[in-house]
């Protein structure tokens, strides 16, 4: 399990007429199970990157390898490569098709060589994990189920297949805030359970913040910041310049210490911000 | 690389500028004077028009070349037919049961050009020309079909819908054949009927894309109050300019050469090309 991209350069239509250059040089490794956070802002080529995870692209100039199976030469391990790396697109409910919620789901493990049990077990597996109840769903069809309840089927497509790097492109975008903390909760517990590494694009700081061991920040095909979050979001000026922002928390802490509270400025969480209010009327009550 | 024809690229030059309509009825011309011609110098000035125009578009010759791409093979067959399958003329060359002959030439060479205008001459218009432009202009040229009640503006909206969805629909076929070949779906091996049954993940979720599609586009439609063609006016009306003009004019010149061609007036200067060719030659 190890993700090794070097030099990624990706240009699409390259020498047509809408020429365009998503990746420029980008270079970044992950070695150890981890949640980490891709973001930057619209059209940075965040998308572009992660396609190239399970040779959905295919570099322009650099490489990547994955698993140890370098997308553009290994090109018979490929298959493998794709149950190995699932990946969760923008919208993902646009993808169901099967008759029921189960055989949509099944669909992944298909040339599995899994026994019928086996597989229905997984399904089963794959549905607890995202919080949908197997008897009550599995055999209706999923153009019946809610917007939230085809996204989880459809992340339960990919899961299915307990791939050992999960990828997710903003899984949450157009779900209230009690639907993203499903998504938040589905992507802690997989991670944990399988000692996955969760690779998510997101646009939500607080999530990021809150979700991720690492994150890694794009501008204009290229990388811009990678470390903690607590190091990224460290630097406000630099995150704003990239076209983000930090925490809410982080700002709210900002706020604090220009009205003369002396919080700690590197607070990322609503949590740990409390903890920090708390803490300073403690000791002015002392 | 991808074929450019039937794609718009953007840009600014005197024949995006043009009036739509004054392109499509020039286009339709030029496609009638490259069937009527059939000597050198009719093609001639037909190729100095087109070469002009390429120009003029600054879209790249490169780009204009490539639209011929998907109908290279067309153009080849219809070559090498024309080649070997005509018994007029002298015999050039003879072997086995071919026999190629002068006449066979002339034919083959004059085949594959004038599909080599038609194309380039063509897809120039949808290069320089937006699909909403190209429908209203359209629907502007076809308004007299209303007197004998034929629905134009219904079609030419029909046919703008269509046309802008196109490329809407070629990126969700993009989108959701990604999301199934992560999943391992494989839609290039396999036999005919394992490869019909592998685009069925494909097209369910496409039909129902399109169908979402356009059920919130027609809501959109009618909250914006779109009730048909009757009583509607236009954001952009069209009007002819100066550019337009002076584009009739070089088509009319064109025109001329090749009609006076094609009443034998420069018979003798055809004739000495030919004979250059095909010094003794029967043509
Ligand atoms: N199929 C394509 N053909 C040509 N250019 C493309 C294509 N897909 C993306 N691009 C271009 O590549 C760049 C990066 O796109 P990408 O989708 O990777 O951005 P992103 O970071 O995912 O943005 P968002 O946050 O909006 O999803 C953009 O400038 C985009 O216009
Ligand atoms: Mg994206």
């Amino acid at each position: 399990m190890s993700i090794v991209v070097k030099n990624l350069t990706h240009i699409y239509d390259q020498g047509g007429p809408f020429e365009a250059k998503a990746l420029d040089g980008v270079s970044f490794e992950a070695h150890e199970p981890a949640i980490i956070g891709l973001m930057g802002h619209t059209g940075c080529g965040k998308s572009t990157l992660v396609q190239h995870l399970n040779a959905l692209l295919l570099p322009t100039a650099g490489s990547v390898v994955v698993c140890g199976i370098d997308t553009r030469t290994d090109k018979s391990r490929l298959r493998e490569l794709r149950h190995r790396v699932g990946m969760v697109f923008q919208y993902p409910e646009y993808q169901l098709f099967e008759e029921t919620v189960a055989r949509d789901i099944a669909f992944g493990l298909r040339d599995s060589g899994l026994s019928e049990e086996e597989k229905k077990k997984r399904v089963r597996a794959a549905m607890e994990e995202v919080a949908l109840d197997y008897d009550t769903y599995a055999e209706k069809s999923p153009f019946d189920l809610s917007g939230g309840q085809k996204r989880r089927a459809a992340i339960a497509g990919v899961l299915v297949m307990e791939p050992e790097i999960l990828v997710m492109d903003e899984p949450a975008a157009g779900l209230d805030p009690r639907g993203k903390e499903e998504i938040d909760d589905i992507i802690r517990r997989y991670h944990e359970k399988h000692g996955a590494t969760v690779l998510i694009v997101t646009h939500n700081m607080d999530e990021a913040a809150a979700l991720c061991s690492r994150i890694l920040v794009m501008e204009n095909g290229t990388i811009a910041a990678d470390g903690s979050p607590r190091q990224v979001f460290s630097d406000a000026e630099r995150v704003k310049a990239v076209g983000l922002d930090v925490p809410y928390a982080a700002r709210t802490a900002a706020a604090l210490i220009s009205r003369g509270v002396p919080v700690r400025p590197d607070v990322l969480t609503v949590e740990e911000l409390a903890a920090e209010i708390l803490r300073i009327k403690e000791e002015r009550r002392a | 690389m991808r074929s450019t024809f039937g794609q718009y690229i953007p840009g600014a030059s005197v024949l995006h500028r043009m009036d739509p309509r004054v392109k499509i009825v020039l286009t339709v011309l030029y496609v009638v004077a490259v069937f009527l011609t059939g000597s050198l110098i009719g093609y001639a000035a037909l190729t100095a028009f087109v070469l002009t125009a390429i120009f003029l578009s600054r879209v790249g010759f490169g780009t204009v070349m490539r639209a011929l791409k998907p109908l290279l093979f067309i153009i080849i067959f219809t070559t090498v037919i024309n080649l070997f399958f005509n018994s007029t003329g002298n015999t050039v060359l003879s072997w086995w049961i071919i026999r190629i002959t002068d006449a066979g030439i002339i034919n083959a060479l004059r085949i594959s050009y004038r599909l080599t205008l038609l194309i380039t001459g063509t897809a120039l218009l949808t290069l320089t020309t937006n699909t909403v432009d190209l429908t209203d202009a359209l629907e502007r040229l076809l308004r007299p079909m209303k007197l004998i009640r034929f629905p134009v503006h219904e079609l030419a909206m029909m046919m703008t819908i269509a046309l802008r969805f196109i490329p809407t629909l070629m990126e969700e076929t993009d989108r959701i054949m990604k999301a199934q070949k992560a999943r391992g779906a494989d839609f290039e091996t396999g036999g005919a009927l394992k490869r019909a049954k592998a685009m069925v993940p494909l097209l369910i979720p496409l039909f129902v894309s399109a169908f979402r599609i356009a059920s919130d586009l027609a809501l959109a439609m009618e909250a914006r109050c779109y009730h048909g063609g009757e009583g509607r006016t236009r954001m952009k009306t069209l009007r002819l300019g100066r550019l337009d003009l002076w584009a009739g004019m070089a088509f009319c010149v064109v025109a001329a050469a090749v009609v006076c061609d094609q009443c034998g007036l420069f018979a003798f200067a055809d004739n000495a090309v030919r004979g250059l060719i095909f010094p003794g030659g029967a043509l």
